[in-house]
């Protein structure tokens, strides 16, 4: 028997290498960048050539330069009686506040599915419940229990984040690595200790994945809150707009709501790099 | 002086077929027990025993007289996938035990830059956990286990994941640091080299249900800490006669 066989005889599958010798952090290939830039050029210049040659009604296809135009006179002048910013500013306020409401409610349940069977029986049948109800229905059950005021736009927004943050929490929770918990247990750790120095930190990148899921999920759910008696708001802006035929504001609403989220996106990405640098690389 | 006594445990998982039987294992400082044996014959699960992870069916666990109710500071672990804790420094991974205990910051932080020194870490003290090897985070282990000043170091493969070399610097350091901590020490190896390299004492387990079938007493690692070359160990007669001892009383009692 050779030397080197008598260490490996009873281990012949062990790996030498470490398992985390995956690609750090998946890097947007040029190709994807480029193909997609040619893709939004060529929409706009079809946009264009249509508008120019009003292949459609101005009435139904505003030009790109329409567009930009009731950007700047929204932005400056305002439309129904507030400003681009003033509008985009109520629409964030009630996502965000909807954010805060649905985290403080959301996190504490998620925490109480992963972590207990009873919870588990007492709040996964609500989440199952709400989870694939779309907004537009609860929206007339809303204004009845809780009338036409901001809460009931909040609630709205804060009922389609609900899910994403408890399902995403409780899946964080389950899969706490149970070395790291007793690594904890045998270096002293109390019940408390476990919670706030493991569990939590462990379960950190799963609760920020969920908000960021959520906060799409809010953001879409937008112009239904906003159908419910507003003076203010992306939505808001955009049906008003609808109803005086005013197509270019309509056009113009639509992009500044899918860039807004997609600037929300990005910054909950960055904001996770930053607070929980670590996740996905163990 | 301290003894962790395991007498005749049986083990079962949620009632199934038993995975350890009529197991006893004892433990004193300033012994080094290696346990081998095939995958699958409960070496993690008597290491979880002594742990406190997990209790018995019957028999006991206890540690000079008092039974083993959980886990506790007295005995530290080393994990075999690290297990350490990502989103703290490595600083404050080894320094855990005290950040449990309420020990202050500054304290905390001497006390780690001294253990990271044991185990050949000095300044890598500000580094994140990823981005360290896996040699330097299983040294990081256990400077987190001795950090606790533990009487007793229980090491569940902790150099498995290792290559050739790194292992065998590992292997030093490991004996180094027994050495100088005087905690009785169970590690659990697949290695027949490794444990007859740092062992005082070898336990053989066979597989369904998990048992001792051999005990066997040796000193090559002593003879490592006298000074005397790694190499040179290895290559004597002793050491080659010892480890094929070893493998036929593994291979016999398997093709039984
Ligand atoms: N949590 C568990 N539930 C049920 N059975 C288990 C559990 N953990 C281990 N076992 C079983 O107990 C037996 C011993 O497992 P154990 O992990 O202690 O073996 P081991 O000697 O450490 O193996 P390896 O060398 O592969 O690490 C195996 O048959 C395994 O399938
Ligand atoms: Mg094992």
């Amino acid at each position: 028997m050779s030397l080197d066989l008598a260490d490996a005889t009873l281990a012949p599958s062990r790996t030498t290498e470490r398992p985390d010798a995956t690609p750090a952090r998946e890097r947007k290939t040029p190709v994807v960048a480029i193909t997609a830039g040619v893709t939004i050029a060529s929409l706009i210049a079809a946009w264009a050539i249509s508008a120019h040659f009003r292949l459609l009604p101005a009435l139904f296809l505003p030009s790109p330069v329409e567009v930009g135009r009731a950007f700047v006179m929204v932005a400056r002048d305002g439309f129904v009686d507030a400003t681009l910013w003033q509008h985009l500013g109520a629409s964030l306020g009630r996502v965000f506040a909807a954010l805060v409401g649905a985290t403080l409610v959301a996190v504490p349940i998620g925490f109480a599915i992963g972590a207990s069977r009873i919870g588990r029986g007492i709040f996964d049948p609500i989440i199952e419940f709400l989870r694939p109800i779309p907004p537009l229905a609860y929206l007339p059950l809303m204004i009845i229990w809780f009338g036409i005021g901001e809460p009931s736009k909040i609630l709205i927004i804060a009922i389609a984040m609900l899910a994403p943050i408890v399902i995403s929490t409780a899946a964080g929770v389950k899969s706490v690595d149970p070395d790291r918990v007793n690594a904890a247990r045998s270096l002293g750790a109390t019940r408390g200790q476990l919670l706030r120095h493991v569990v939590l930190p462990s379960t950190l990148p799963s609760i920020l994945t969920g908000i960021r899921i959520a906060l799409g999920a809010g953001w879409s759910t937008l112009v239904a809150a906003e159908l419910v008696a507003a003076s203010r708001g992306l939505g808001f802006m955009i049906q008003s707009a609808a109803q005086f035929l005013v197509t270019d504001v309509v056009l113009m609403g639509i992009l500044v709501i899918a860039a807004v989220a997609f600037a929300l996106e990005a910054s909950l990405r960055w904001l996770e790099r930053r607070l929980v640098p670590w996740a996905g690389r163990n | 002086m301290p003894h962790l006594a395991i007498e005749t445990v049986t083990l079962r998982y949620d009632g199934g077929a038993p995975v350890l039987t009529n197991l006893s294992l004892d433990i004193r400082s300033g012994e080094f027990v290696v346990v081998v044996g095939r995958s699958g014959c409960g070496k993690t699960s008597l290491l979880n025993l002594a742990a406190g992870f997990l209790k018995p069916a019957s028999g006991s666990v206890s540690v000079d007289g008092r039974k083993v109710e959980g886990p506790g500071a007295d005995r530290a672990v080393v994990f075999q996938n690290d297990a350490l804790f990502p989103w703290l420094s490595t600083a404050e991974n080894v320094s855990f035990a005290a950040r449990l205990a309420g020990v202050a910051p500054a304290e905390r932080g001497a006390e780690a830059e001294r253990l990271l020194e044991i185990v050949g870490l000095a300044g890598l003290g500000d580094r994140p956990i990823w981005q360290l090897s896996g040699g330097q985070r299983q040294r990081v282990g256990l400077a987190r286990a001795l950090a606790a000043n533990p009487a007793f170091l229980l090491m569940d493969e902790p150099l498995g994941a290792l290559d050739a070399m790194t292992r065998e610097s590992m292997q030093d350091l490991l004996l180094n640091a027994w050495d100088r901590s005087g905690a009785g020490t169970l590690l659990i190896t697949h290695g027949v080299e490794e444990a007859l390299y740092l062992a005082t004492r070898i336990v053989v387990m066979a597989p369904a249900p998990g048992r001792v079938i051999r005990r066997l007493d040796v000193d090559f690692g002593r003879r490592r800490l006298a000074g005397e070359s790694a190499r040179s160990i290895k290559a004597s007669p002793e050491f080659v006669a010892a480890r094929e001892d070893l493998l036929d009383s593994i291979f016999e009692r398997e093709a039984a």
